[in-house]
C-alpha cells in the first residue's frame, strides 16, 4: 500500500469524510472517492512531496478557487496534513461518477460530429474562462475530460500543469521540452516556445482530443505513421494529416482545422471567435 | 478607419487645412517639439478635429536621433548607462510618460521601445512586459495603451517568421498596435522587397484580427497596408522624402528639403516641377488623376504651373500628397478591396511602360515605376497567404 493511501484513510477519518476507495494516480498526487456525511461524492488528492513543486500545487489550487465556469471542475477545500518530517498537500475537488473521455474512447466509441460540437462548445466556454483569468491549463486530454452524473456535457479537471501568464514562468527555458503530455501537446509546448503560450496553446489540445475522439487517431497522423511520428509533426509545424483534413472537411468540422493551425496567430484568434465558429 | 498626421518639423500648420479633413488622428512627435510646444498644439488639434491623438514617446533611436527628447520628463537622464531589462526602469519610464500624456490630454499612448540591435524573443518579452506596465497604469483612465510593434523588414521574408511575430505581439492582448516598418532604403526610393512587403502585409491582417492597427510612416505605400487591413495609416509632409530608417530623424531640424514634389495617384508616385511640365507638354493628361476626382491643391498646382514662371509651391505640394493620402487612405476599406488595389497598381504600371514607350524620362534617377512591379507581386502574395488559410 502506497504511504498516501494510509494518509488520505487517516485524513477522512478525522475529518467527517468516509473514504469510498483509490481512484488513480499521477505523476505528482495521488485520487481518492471520499464522500461528505450527507453523502456528496468528493475527490480527495494528496499531492506527494516528493515528486511535486510546492509551486505548481499552490499555482494549481490558485487557479482552481478563481474558476466559475460549469465546464470547470469545482473546488472544494485545501490544506497541508502532516506526513512523517513533512507535510503533504490536499486538494478536495467534485468526483465525477461518469468517468473520463478516455473510458469512452476506450470502449470503442468514437464521436459522431454532432457531438464533437456540442463537446467544442463546452470546453471552449472553459477555455475562454481560464482566458479570461490569464491561466493556461497546458494538459488538455481525454484523461482530463470528466462528465458529471446525468449530465452529458463534459468537464475540463486537473489543473496540475496551469500556467499563470500573470505570474513569473515555472518552467526553465533551458528545457527542450515544455511541461504537457506529448500526444496532445501544442508545436509551442513541445518546443518549449513560452513567449508563444496563451490561450490558443490550449485551443490546439482541444482541437487534438476533438480529432482524435472524431478519427480515433492523433490528427497528425497520416496512414503509416506512428503516434510519435504525429508528434513530431506537430513539432515541426507541419500541418494536420491529409486524412484527417479531408474527414473534417466531408463532415463540416472544419473549424477544428484552423483550431490545429500551427502557429497561434492561425488559430482562432479569441474565445469568443471560436465559439461564434462552433455555433 | 482614418489617415493620421505623423507629425514632424514644422507640421502643425497643416492640421485642419483645407481638403485635409479625412485626417482624424495625430500621432505627436516629442523628438520633433518639446512639452510647451506639444501642450499648445494639441488644443489646437481638437479645435480642428482632430479626435485621436497619440503620444508616441520615440525612444526608437535615442543615441543619435534624441532631438527634443531630452526636454520631455519621461525620457530618463540615466538613459544612456541603464539597464534596459530592468522592469523598475521602465516603471518609472511609464509613469513620468503617462504624467506627460496626461497633462497633454492625450487619447492614446504607444509603448516606449527602442530599436533593438537583434529582434530575439528577449526583445518582445520586454515589450511584452513594458506594455503590461503601461496598460497597468492606464487601467481607469480614458486613454488607451498602444503596443508599439517595430518591425525590422528583414525578418518579414519567411512566411513562418510572420505567423510566429504576430504569434508572439497579439499574445499581449493588446486591443491598439502601433505598427512601425524599419527599412535601410535611401532617402526617396520606394520598398521595392516584395518578400518583405507581403510579409509585412500578412503581419498586419494577423494582427488586424484581434487589434486595432496603425501603421506609422508610411506614405504612397498606404494603398498595400490598407489593402492588408489596416485600421489608420499615418503620414507626414516629408514622406515625399524620408521613410523610417535609423537615419529618418537625423535632418528633421532642416525640414527634409524644400523640393515640391507633386503625388500623382495614378503612377504612385511623386514628380518634380519639370516632369510635371513634360508631361502636360505631350499632353499626358491620362497620367494625371481628374482634378474633379482629386484634391483641391491638385487644381491650385496646375493653376500655378500655367503661369509663366510658375510661383513658389512647396507647401501646396505639402497638402496635395496629404490630401490625395487622405482620398486613397478613405477609398480602401480592406481585404475586400484587393482586387481594387490590385487594378490600381496594374493600370500604374502600365502608365509607366507608356511612358517609357514615349521616351520620357523623370528629372530623378529610378523615378521610374519599377516599384510597382514588387508592389503587385507583394499583394498577390498576400493574398495568396490568406486565401490559403
Amino acid at each position: 500500500m502506497d504511504p498516501l493511501d494510509s494518509l488520505a484513510a487517516e485524513f477522512c477519518s478525522a475529518n467527517d469524510l468516509t473514504f469510498v476507495g483509490f481512484v488513480g494516480a499521477g505523476a505528482f498526487k495521488r485520487a481518492y472517492h471520499v464522500t461528505t456525511g450527507s453523502g456528496v461524492a468528493l475527490a480527495l488528492k494528496i499531492v506527494d512531496p516528493a515528486t511535486s513543486s510546492v509551486d505548481r500545487t499552490v499555482r494549481e489550487i490558485e487557479a482552481l478557487q478563481q474558476c466559475r465556469s460549469p465546464r470547470l471542475s469545482r473546488y472544494h477545500s485545501s490544506g497541508t496534513i502532516p506526513f512523517g518530517d513533512t507535510s503533504a498537500t490536499y486538494l478536495i475537488e467534485e468526483f465525477f461518477t461518469e468517468g473520463t473521455l478516455s473510458d469512452m474512447l476506450s470502449k470503442g466509441e468514437l464521436l459522431c460530429a454532432g457531438t464533437i460540437i456540442t463537446f467544442a462548445r463546452a470546453l471552449g466556454e472553459a477555455l475562454a474562462e481560464l482566458s479570461t483569468l490569464r491561466l493556461v491549463h497546458r494538459d488538455i486530454k481525454p484523461d482530463n475530460i470528466m462528465f458529471r452524473k446525468d449530465d452529458p456535457i463534459p468537464v475540463l479537471t486537473d489543473f496540475g500543469l496551469v500556467r499563470n501568464l500573470g505570474r513569473s514562468s515555472l518552467t526553465p527555458s533551458w528545457q527542450p521540452q515544455g511541461p504537457g503530455t506529448p500526444m496532445f501537446s501544442s508545436p509551442e509546448q513541445l518546443n518549449n516556445e513560452k513567449i508563444l503560450i496563451g490561450w490558443r496553446t490550449d485551443q490546439f489540445a482541444l482541437g487534438l482530443v476533438l480529432g482524435f475522439s472524431f478519427t480515433g487517431r492523433h490528427p497528425f497522423r497520416a496512414n503509416g505513421m506512428s503516434d510519435y511520428d504525429a508528434i513530431c509533426a506537430v513539432a515541426d509545424r507541419k500541418q494536420p494529416s491529409r486524412e484527417f483534413v479531408e474527414a473534417a472537411k466531408a463532415n463540416d468540422l472544419h473549424q477544428l482545422i484552423t483550431m490545429l493551425h500551427p502557429w497561434p496567430a492561425g488559430r482562432f484568434p479569441t474565445p469568443e471567435k471560436l465559439l461564434t465558429a462552433l455555433q | 478607419m482614418s489617415a493620421y498626421f505623423q507629425m514632424g518639423h514644422d507640421s502643425e500648420n497643416l492640421v485642419g487645412a483645407v481638403d485635409l479633413e479625412e485626417f482624424a488622428g495625430a500621432i505627436l512627435s516629442p523628438v520633433n517639439r518639446g512639452p510647451q510646444e506639444l501642450a499648445s498644439f494639441v488644443p489646437k488639434a481638437r479645435l480642428a478635429g482632430v479626435k485621436d491623438i497619440i503620444l508616441d514617446p520615440q525612444f526608437y533611436f535615442p543615441r543619435t536621433a534624441r532631438g527634443k527628447l531630452g526636454q520631455h520628463v519621461y525620457f530618463p537622464q540615466d538613459f544612456d548607462t541603464t539597464d534596459y531589462s530592468s522592469d523598475s526602469w521602465w516603471a518609472e519610464v511609464i509613469d513620468a510618460l503617462v504624467a506627460e500624456g496626461k497633462q497633454l490630454v492625450v487619447d492614446g499612448i504607444a509603448t516606449p521601445v527602442i530599436c533593438p540591435k537583434v529582434w530575439d524573443d528577449k526583445y518582445w518579452v520586454r515589450c511584452i512586459s513594458t506594455f503590461d506596465q503601461l496598460k497597468a497604469k492606464l487601467e481607469r483612465t480614458k486613454t488607451r495603451p498602444l503596443f508599439t510593434a517595430f518591425v525590422n523588414i528583414n525578418s518579414l521574408h519567411d512566411p513562418h517568421d510572420v505567423l510566429r511575430l504576430a504569434s508572439i505581439i497579439s499574445e499581449s492582448r493588446a486591443k491598439d498596435v502601433l505598427l512601425i516598418l524599419v527599412t535601410e532604403i535611401e532617402p526617396r526610393r520606394e520598398i521595392t522587397d516584395d518578400a518583405g512587403l507581403s510579409g509585412f502585409m500578412h503581419l498586419v491582417y494577423l494582427l488586424g484580427q484581434t487589434s486595432a492597427v496603425t501603421v506609422s510612416y508610411t506614405c504612397s505605400d498606404v494603398v498595400l497596408y490598407k489593402a492588408a487591413g489596416a485600421t489608420n495609416c499615418a503620414t507626414g509632409k516629408f514622406f515625399n522624402l524620408r521613410r523610417f530608417t535609423s537615419s529618418r530623424f537625423d535632418d528633421s531640424e532642416q525640414g527634409g528639403g524644400q523640393i515640391p514634389y507633386w503625388f500623382e495617384p495614378n503612377l504612385l508616385a511623386f514628380l518634380r516641377e519639370a516632369d510635371v511640365l513634360r508631361l502636360k507638354r505631350f499632353k499626358l493628361d491620362s497620367m494625371f488623376v481628374d482634378t474633379g476626382a482629386g484634391s483641391i491643391w491638385t487644381a491650385h498646382i496646375e493653376q500655378n504651373l500655367a503661369q509663366s514662371p510658375p510661383g513658389p509651391w512647396l507647401a501646396e505640394s505639402w497638402r496635395q500628397y496629404l490630401s490625395s493620402f487622405g482620398k486613397i487612405e478613405k477609398r480602401v476599406a480592406g481585404v475586400q478591396d484587393t482586387s481594387t488595389v490590385a487594378g490600381w497598381l496594374k493600370d500604374a504600371e502600365n502608365r509607366w511602360k507608356q511612358l517609357e514607350e514615349r521616351g520620357i524620362i523623370m528629372d530623378e534617377e529610378r523615378n521610374d515605376g519599377r516599384w510597382i512591379r514588387p508592389w503587385r507581386q507583394a499583394l498577390q502574395e498576400f493574398r495568396l497567404r490568406i486565401d490559403a488559410a
